[in-house]
């Protein structure tokens, strides 16, 4: 059992990301948007952060770039989830910090492996 | 001579000398002949008159020497006669048989004895004139001269005397102003020929050299300098010419502006279109994805279970959701195509290893999440080639793309790159080798073709409309590289990437 956020400023992929994760038996917490989903991750962290890079006011980008900037946020993992393809958002996400992306359209069982993955590696890496 | 400047200009100084030299040489000669023959006119009239004139006195004279056997008196007169012309050689008086009495020349003056025998004359044509008593005046030759000679007799009624007077007059003072006049034409001429040449040329240079700037203002169009204009104010063709040069200039410059607006408008509504299947793809992903994801927990049973007319429902939404969702990818892939044209190349040395790793990088979720055994085989260090980053990734990404599109789960993907030679330029080899369904040999040749695939029902298994490797193709031989494939049916595919390294010219 792990909390999971999820933020994008879409209703609908809100409602499909915390369908899928909590089937996967995650505690979920949805946000629409940026600003707020920020806030709640600082005061209290999840094992996991789902995070759309296209949002009106707090975009993706931002996001991120200040969640690394706290200490309370530096470690939390990312998992970003897009409709941009280019890899060259990719990989400025990844040189931002994200910790794994996936883009639009997904099935969910690719993003429940991706999950999965992420939060095997984190148990890896906090356990050692 | 300076005139070799230029062919026109020397020809138009050739016409013109010419035309200058015949002229002279035609009014000079005429002026020449026409004094030689009016001079000549004129020493044959007086001579006709001096041989009239002369003769009665002469013949007095001859009775002073007949009469008195007086020779001084004689060759006196004979003397101050023959100087009332300048002309005359010698006179020769005879008697009507034909003998003759003296004979008066210049120097001297020959007399023959009165009544004792004396010579006749020699010339048997003058001897007959003369004692037949026929007058003439004419030129004839005599050793080798000619000379203008006048017969005269004179028969004075119931007179004992009756001579006849031969005067010869030479034309050596005619020749003489012939031979100075020819010398002056000579003269002439030359100095015609050296002024006419330096006027000529300068005529000609003044034509030509307006020809010329028209010429320079040409190449200043060629040149693509299309704001000059020629500047000629000769008033003549050349500034026609000039002109009309001028005003087409100016459509043509008003052409290229008016083509190069519609250009830019055409590049922005490009851009715009490009914009817009990007930004439509784009939108079109997240709605896509809402639906897509749900249908596959319906279809799955991760909702709860359907009733069967339901489940069948889910199953056919499921099917179209996702073919709409490959023609959305297609959609971008068009969009990159549209960007792929060799022009916006913009070209920089490309270190493919760190591109591959950069490319694998991100890519490498995709491949663990089907599960794939994927290795990436390279050297230590690869030599440069020129290229567009972006497009060159693009190929790449496309390549491990299609690979795994195609490649079922616990199959395995290699991708490799080395330094490889092809057709004696060094270049660089990338291959991506999987394990999937493979490739007919049929179909070899047409996987690179825009909007082909295998066949219809492998559309409908693996989606897409075959752009992604039509790209590859389009990007790699706008690079100058080539692509194949390798592949046997059930086994696998490699494709394979041939780049070009940096010529010598690309440093430049």
């Amino acid at each position: 059992m792990n909390r999971i956020y999820v933020v994008d400023d879409e209703p609908d992929m809100v409602e499909l990301l915390a369908t899928v994760l909590r089937g996967e038996g995650h505690e979920v917490e949805t946000y629409t948007d940026g600003r707020a989903a920020l806030a709640r991750v600082l005061e209290e962290p999840p094992e996991l952060l789902l995070l759309d890079l296209m949002m009106p006011d707090l975009d993706g980008f931002e996001l991120l770039k200040l969640l690394r900037l706290d200490a309370r946020g530096r470690n939390v993992v990312v998992l970003v989830v897009s409709a941009r393809t280019g890899h060259r958002a990719q990989l400025e996400t990844l040189q931002l910090g994200a910790n794994a992306y996936i883009y639009k359209p997904f099935s969910p069982r690719e993003l429940a492996g991706q999950v999965r993955q992420l939060l095997a590696e984190r148990e890896g890496s906090t356990s050692d | 001579m300076p005139v070799e400047r230029g062919r026109l200009q020397a020809r138009m100084a050739r016409y013109i000398a010419f035309a200058v030299v015949v002229t002279l040489l035609a009014s000079t000669a005429s002026i020449v002949l026409y004094r030689f023959y009016s001079s000549r006119q004129a020493l044959e009239t007086s001579a006709q008159d001096f041989a009239g004139l002369v003769s009665v006195p002469l013949i007095q004279i001859a009775d002073m020497y007949g009469e008195w056997g007086l020779k001084d008196p004689v060759s006196i007169g004979v003397a101050r006669l023959m100087d009332l012309n300048p002309d005359v050689e010698r006179l020769d008086l005879a008697r009507l048989d034909g003998t003759l009495m003296f004979s008066a020349s210049r120097d001297a003056v020959e007399f023959w004895p009165w009544d004792g025998p004396s010579p006749k004359i020699s010339d048997t044509g003058l001897y007959g004139q003369v004692r037949s008593r026929v007058e003439s005046a004419v030129r004839v030759e005599v050793a080798g001269r000619t000379v203008y000679r006048v017969v005269v007799s004179d028969e004075e009624e119931g007179r004992f005397l009756a001579m006849a007077l031969v005067a010869t007059f030479n034309y050596d003072r005619i020749n003489q102003q012939l031979r100075r006049g020819l010398l002056i034409m000579v003269i002439a001429l030359v100095l015609g020929l050296v002024v006419t040449e330096r006027v000529s040329t300068a005529l000609a240079r003044g034509i030509t050299s307006n020809l010329e700037d028209l010429h320079a203002g040409v190449r200043r169009i060629r040149a693509g300098r299309l704001d000059e204009r020629v500047s000629i104010r000769s008033a003549d063709e050349v500034q026609e010419l000039a002109d009309a040069f001028n005003d087409m200039t100016d459509d043509l410059q008003q052409t290229i502006g008016r083509l190069r607006q519609a250009n830019l408008e055409l590049q922005a509504l490009d851009q715009l279109k490009v914009d817009l299947v990007a930004n439509v793809s784009h939108e079109l992903r997240t709605p896509l994805t809402a639906l897509k994801g749900f249908l596959e927990l319906l279809d799955e049973g991760e909702l709860g279970e359907l009733a069967e007319e339901a489940h069948r429902a889910v199953a056919v939404c499921r099917r179209n959701v996702d073919r709409l969702a490959l023609r959305v990818e297609d959609l971008v892939q068009l969009s990159q195509v549209e960007k792929a044209w060799p022009e916006d190349l913009a070209s920089q040395p490309i270190d493919l290893l760190e591109l591959i790793s950069m490319v694998t990088e991100v890519y490498e979720a995709r491949i663990r999440s089907k599960n794939l055994l994927f290795t990436f085989e390279h050297p230590s260090g690869l030599p440069q080639v020129q290229g567009n980053p972006e497009q060159l990734e693009r190929v790449v990404l496309n390549l491990l793309d299609n690979a795994v599109k195609f490649t079922s789960e616990g199959g395995f993907l290699i991708i490799a790159a080395e330094e490889c030679d092809h057709e004696g330029h060094a270049g660089v080899l990338i291959r991506v080798s999987d394990s999937g369904i493979g490739i007919p040999p049929g179909e070899l040749v047409r996987v690179f073709d825009r909007f082909h695939q295998v066949d219809q029902s492998t559309r409908r298994r693996f989606g897409g409309m075959g752009l992604g490797l039509s790209l590859v193709h389009h990007i790699v031989e706008a690079h100058r590289g080539v692509v194949w494939v390798e592949s046997e049916v059930g086994t696998g595919s490699t494709f394979f990437v041939w780049l070009p390294c940096r010529s010598e010219a690309d440093q430049l």
